[in-house]
């Protein structure tokens, strides 16, 4: 499995040594990875066969393609966060302005409206959209073959484009304080264990299932473990992102393969643990508490590392710790680790650590709406709310940020929005995000 | 019947949605209750969305009758049943794979992957209705391949335009504007476009509209079926050797406009009172 993500890297690798032996040394070179989820969300399938961060040791920044409609806005949640969280550029390289023929049920305007404020959401900060300008085999794109346009596309492609140039779009970093981590090594056994290998459904051939490693084709074999650790990794990661979705802790996305040197810009990280775990990943962890993190495992502590031999790195530390509710907490060094054994109980654990590291909580008015907030490095004066109502009906936000909010603005309508001086309370249509422009006091 | 270069441009979107939504059916959009087996140890029961079924099995015997079986007893919650054996999709898949020729028609390559779907008659196994039928991404026209290329044969004239649409509410709601060479291949598929042609009217009116939008950029029509939606809908749902006389009947009574420049005469309605 680890040799499909290679494959793909070496000849990326390749291409792009030809590209500047041939002059293009100082022109970035990126790459697309396709959109590997479609409907289901965040179930932890953006791993294997990709790796941003290997591919971006060759090129120089690496993303995901975006066709999603808006009903797949935990799709696009899932992509612009793990892209945000893991690369060193964010970007989009083919982000949907129109689409192929063969796209069952394309959207329309508002969904492209709704899934590029999904993605600014996130933290992505690039896109190229596919494709401006019609050809053969390409429908519904902002300007026609013939150069007429499509009015309603080109102005909403206008309008994001200027809110994006009007302040500081760029400079704004995402402030999430905790980071769930996909772990590569069970996503590549997942892989590895599915039933049957389908071939790749971009035309929709006959088999209906996805190439992709997902409930419906891996096999439920135990391995001789207690559970199968193939099967129990989505389930627990499924776990602690819906813990974290909606809890109003904010929340990026990444694996195990990002250096963990990258983990210490958050409070808190949470990883599935079973069985085993590589040693080197065991070690970070550890690493990472004992400087003042705030770790989040579970379900089991490993006790064996990648090739099964023993390793009791983590286990040292969690043997012998006081037992909670649904686990253990363990202090280490200047941190913790919370060990979550109970799936009823991963809320509750994920709050409670999230409580101790100081995580800042933001409220919504409804677990249904998301909410995340950017900052202005340098100006703690200013905020960007964004808000997602990402479902079919309306919902009344109520939201907070934990800071007085002196003056808000939505900047993609061009509105002000009144406040309390504590929240802004509107109600949002279904599959509306607004963006709000905060000016916050001390 | 597909040229190699076909061309897909100048598509309305709405209009695609909603033919898409008439004529195709799409497998993964299926409830579905997926048995995976192993030489007849199972290795993977589930529903598609994880719903509770009845009658979970840990060996498979006969797949029809566990097919038929499992969907008899979970038919309220299930569009198909799909019972699989890993080998049998296994060597299905290569032997389409293995099959697939740079030169040939892609559409002949595409229907060659659903017929080698009979040659693994108790390895890739579905009720209601088989494998072929069922899996992928179907028609719901009615008619098989065969059908079509015969009314293509019968109907189109050589180097000519057809023109299909739908009609809901006084508007034009889909359509396909489909160009054919002189074998009868599609050289072209693509909509009508609301932006440079009127899209609202009966559907007599829009026939004699969208001809002559067709004939003014140098093309001829050689077939032209509008219908209301019903009417559209009664058609594609009729078998392919009754759907003359479902024709005639939907013309006559009002419900449709039928045009061929190598047809036997339909009464057709038209406002600018053309004979069919």
């Amino acid at each position: 499995m680890e040799y499909r993500e290679r494959y793909l890297i070496d000849s990326m690798d390749r291409l792009a040594g030809m590209m500047r032996e041939r002059g293009l040394r100082g022109i970035a070179l990126f790459h697309n990875y396709p959109h590997p989820l479609g409907p289901g969300g965040s179930a932890s399938g953006f791993t294997t066969p990709f790796n941003i961060v290997a591919l971006e040791e060759k090129l120089d920044f690496v993303g995901f393609d975006i066709y999603s409609r808006k009903e797949l806005y935990s799709h696009v949640r899932t992509i612009g966060s793990y892209v945000a969280a893991t690369s060193r550029f964010p970007y989009i390289p083919e982000f949907i302005a129109g689409v192929w023929p063969w796209y069952l049920d394309p959207g329309d305007g508002g969904d492209e409206e709704f899934v590029t404020k999904a993605a600014l959401m996130q933290g992505v900060k690039g896109f190229s959209r596919y494709m401006l300008v019609e050809r053969d085999r390409w429908l519904d794109s902002p300007i026609r073959r013939d150069g007429r346009e499509r009015a309603g596309k080109v102005e909403m492609l206008g309008r994001a484009n200027a809110m994006l140039q009007a302040g500081d779009f760029v400079d704004l970093r995402r402030e999430a304080d905790v980071l769930l981590l996909a772990n590569r090594e069970y996503d590549r056994l997942e892989a590895a264990a599915v039933l049957v290998s389908f071939p790749g459904d971009f035309l929709e051939t006959p088999s209906g299932f996805s190439e992709y490693p997902n409930a419906l084709t891996v096999g439920e074999d135990t391995l001789g473990f207690d559970r199968p650790p193939q099967v129990a990794k989505s389930t627990w990661f499924s776990a602690f992102s819906d813990a974290l979705t909606g809890s109003g802790y904010d929340h990026v996305l990444s694996d195990t393969a990002l250096p963990p040197d990258r983990w210490r810009d958050r409070k808190v990280v949470v990883v599935t643990t079973l069985d085993y775990l590589d040693s080197a990943t065991q070690e970070a962890l550890v690493e990472y508490v004992r400087a003042g993190g705030t770790a989040v495992i579970g379900p089991k502590v490993p006790r064996l590392d990648s090739a099964m031999r023993p390793c009791g790195t983590l286990a040292e530390i969690l043997d012998g710790a006081a037992p909670t509710a649904g686990g253990r907490l363990a202090e280490c060094g200047a941190g913790r680790i919370f060990e979550v054994t109970d799936l009823d109980a991963v809320p509750g654990v994920v709050s409670g650590a999230c409580d101790a590291a100081g995580v800042r909580r933001v409220t919504a008015g409804d677990p249904a709406l998301d909410v995340v907030v950017h900052g202005l490095p340098g100006d703690p004066g200013v905020k960007v709310v964004f808000v997602a109502n990402p479902t079919a009906a309306p919902i009344r936000a109520e939201i907070g940020i934990g800071a007085r909010l002196d003056a808000v603005r939505e900047i993609w309508d061009g509105r002000d929005v009144a406040t309390d001086g504590k929240t802004v309370t509107e109600l949002l249509p279904p599959y509306t995000i607004r963006i709000y422009r905060c000016v916050v006091g001390a | 019947m597909l040229h190699q270069d076909v061309l897909m441009a100048d598509i309305d979107v709405d209009q695609w949605r909603n033919a898409q939504s008439l004529l195709l059916r799409s497998a993964k959009s299926c409830r579905r209750l997926v048995v995976i087996h192993d030489g007849g140890r199972v290795v993977k029961f589930r529903h598609t969305e994880d719903t509770p079924v009845r009658g979970e099995v840990r060996t498979v015997e006969d797949p029809h009758r566990l097919a038929r079986a499992l969907y008899e007893a979970n038919r309220e919650a299930v569009d198909f049943v799909v019972v699989m054996e890993r080998d049998a999709v296994d060597t299905y898949f290569a032997r389409v794979q293995d099959s697939w020729n740079v030169e040939e028609d892609l559409d002949v390559f595409v229907r060659r992957t659903y017929a080698t779907l009979d040659s693994f008659p108790d390895g890739i196994v579905t009720h209601p209705g088989p494998a072929r039928e069922t899996l992928g991404l179907q028609w719901r026209i009615g008619a098989s391949h065969d059908d079509v290329a015969e009314a293509v044969a019968d109907l189109v004239a050589p180097h000519s335009t057809v023109v299909l649409g739908v009609e809901r509410d006084g508007e034009l709601w889909a359509s396909l504007i489909i160009d054919f060479d002189d074998a009868g291949r599609v050289t072209s598929i693509t909509t009508a476009d609301p932006s440079v042609v009127d899209v609202r009217g009966a559907h007599g009116e829009l026939a004699d509209r969208l001809t002559a939008w067709v004939e003014s950029r140098g093309k001829v029509v050689s077939v032209v079926l509008l219908a209301e939606r019903d009417a559209a809908e009664a058609f594609l749902a009729t078998p392919a050797k009754r759907k003359r006389d479902l024709l005639n009947t939907l013309v006559a009574e009002g419900n449709a406009t039928f045009r061929s420049i190598s047809a036997e005469p339909v009464a057709s309605q038209s406002s600018s009172g053309r004979p069919g």
